[in-house]
């Protein structure tokens, strides 16, 4: 049924829409700031966009065995109304291993739900809140796609800071969510013992609770040059957006498989008219989040643009 | 599903490339420049923008330190170019002007911004 649902609705979409309905205004837009979609972590904003596609690369020394894992996923965000949207995230997975077979397949599709609570033009300031919620059994568990899932309460912002007064500071953007993730069957110890042999613990397939949660800060040399003072650099520099991503995970219940994980991504943003184009390192800052630096790469259509006035509107006016 | 996703991203950036935009108006450049200090007062102020406006949904307000306004409300688009706005201004003494405007595109976005420029003394 998911490996369905993307080209659906596109397709659906596409040859559909006059039957959309009319009124609009989308990106992470307050006020005179725009956020750019960041790569690890979701943007603060609702709004009509794909992410067609993401594609990450991260190695990793398992003992002595080399790994590469290779992630390609597709997004799409549609709003619903003004400032609530549904999002679709679906992707696929292959891990090859030195001198193993390799695993690869879906992983399980995640179905956001956002409402974007407040924008302060004023204060180029946004606050959304969204349940995430990850499908359990529309991946392949084989290639490290849960049984059961998981359900995200998730709390999104986007502050730019614009009002600072020194200016050079004014391009200076920050987004972050923070969530906590519910397993949808609990992590359940299922056999211990073995004192000849060392104590060992069996588990269930469910998955401990965690925290989730994740930073960008973002320099927009756009803003810089229409806001603060134009220095005449060429266009295509103007489109650039400097960021630095810094997420992580904990666990929040026991007994927990999760260890916490730190992981930065530094990069850069290119704003198109009506696309983003972005790319950034994969840096783990503890070992749990891995032993080699990765790559990820993005290319993000902004319908509101693109499609002003179909694909690029809400479904209803209210 | 990699094969389609990348499928789908070639046509992604065909349609991207092709589809001629109807984006936000992004400020490409402005007369008195952004941050600028200047000691020749233009007689008018301009700002040239992404896309084509709509002047009527669009306002550009120039005022002084005081918060008066010095320009003279004569918006209008430059005749040349439907995505440049043009408005008058008072002769202006030293001092840091601030520039705010909004603007509708022709397709109806919206969007704003604002910056300083300075008149310095000869």
């Amino acid at each position: 049924m998911p490996r369905v649902i993307l080209p659906a609705v596109l397709a659906s979409a596409a040859c559909f829409p006059f039957l959309l309905p009319t009124t609009a205004q989308a990106h992470g837009i307050a006020g005179a700031r725009v956020f750019i979609n960041t790569l690890t972590i979701d943007d603060p904003a609702v709004a009509d966009e794909a992410s067609l596609p993401t594609f990450s690369w991260q190695p990793n020394a398992n003992g002595g065995a080399r790994q590469n894992e290779y992630v390609v996923n597709v997004e799409l965000a549609k709003r619903i109304t003004e400032h609530f949207g549904l999002a679709l995230n679906y992707g696929a997975t292959a891990l090859t291993t030195q001198g193993a077979k390799t695993h690869s397949g879906a992983q399980n599709l995640e179905v956001t739900a956002k409402y974007q609570a407040y924008t302060n033009d004023e204060h180029e300031f946004i606050v959304s809140l969204g349940v995430i919620q990850e499908v359990g059994g529309t991946g392949n568990v084989a290639a490290g796609a849960d049984t059961y899932g998981s359900t995200v309460p998730t709390i999104y912002f986007g502050k730019g800071f614009g009002d600072l007064p020194i200016g050079y500071l004014r391009p200076l953007a920050l987004t972050g969510t923070f969530g906590y993730s519910i397993a949808n069957v609990g992590l359940k110890t299922t056999a211990t013992g073995n004192p000849d042999s060392g104590a060992y613990v069996s588990y269930n397939h469910g998955n401990n609770n965690a925290w989730t949660g994740g930073l960008a800060l973002q320099y927009s040399l756009r803003y810089l040059g229409s806001q603060v003072k134009d220095f005449g650099l060429p266009g295509w520099m103007n489109r650039l957006t400097p960021v630095a991503e810094l997420t992580w995970t904990s666990a929040a219940s026991r007994p927990s498989l999760t260890r916490t994980r730190y992981q930065l991504a530094p990069g850069v943003a290119y704003g198109g008219d009506t696309f983003q184009l972005a790319a950034e390192l994969l840096i783990p800052l503890n070992a749990a989040a891995g032993t080699s630096i990765g790559f990820i790469a993005q290319f993000h259509l902004y319908f509101d643009d693109l499609f002003a006035n179909s694909l690029g509107k809400p479904l209803v006016s209210w | 599903m990699s094969r389609r996703a990348v499928w789908l991203g070639v046509c992604a950036v065909g349609v991207a490339v092709n589809r001629r935009a109807e984006a936000h108006a992004k400020l490409l450049s402005a007369s008195p420049a952004v941050g600028s200090s200047i000691s020749v007062v233009p007689d008018q102020l301009s700002l040239l923008f992404s896309e084509d406006l709509e002047p009527i949904f669009s306002t550009i307000h120039v005022t002084n330190e005081a918060g008066l306004r010095v320009d003279l409300d004569d918006l209008h688009l430059d005749p040349q170019k439907s995505g440049r706005l043009v408005i008058g201004l008072q002769r202006l003494p030293p001092g840091v002007y601030r520039v705010e405007w909004k603007v509708s595109a022709a397709d109806t976005h919206k969007s704003q911004g604002n910056f300083t420029f300075n008149v310095v003394m000869t």
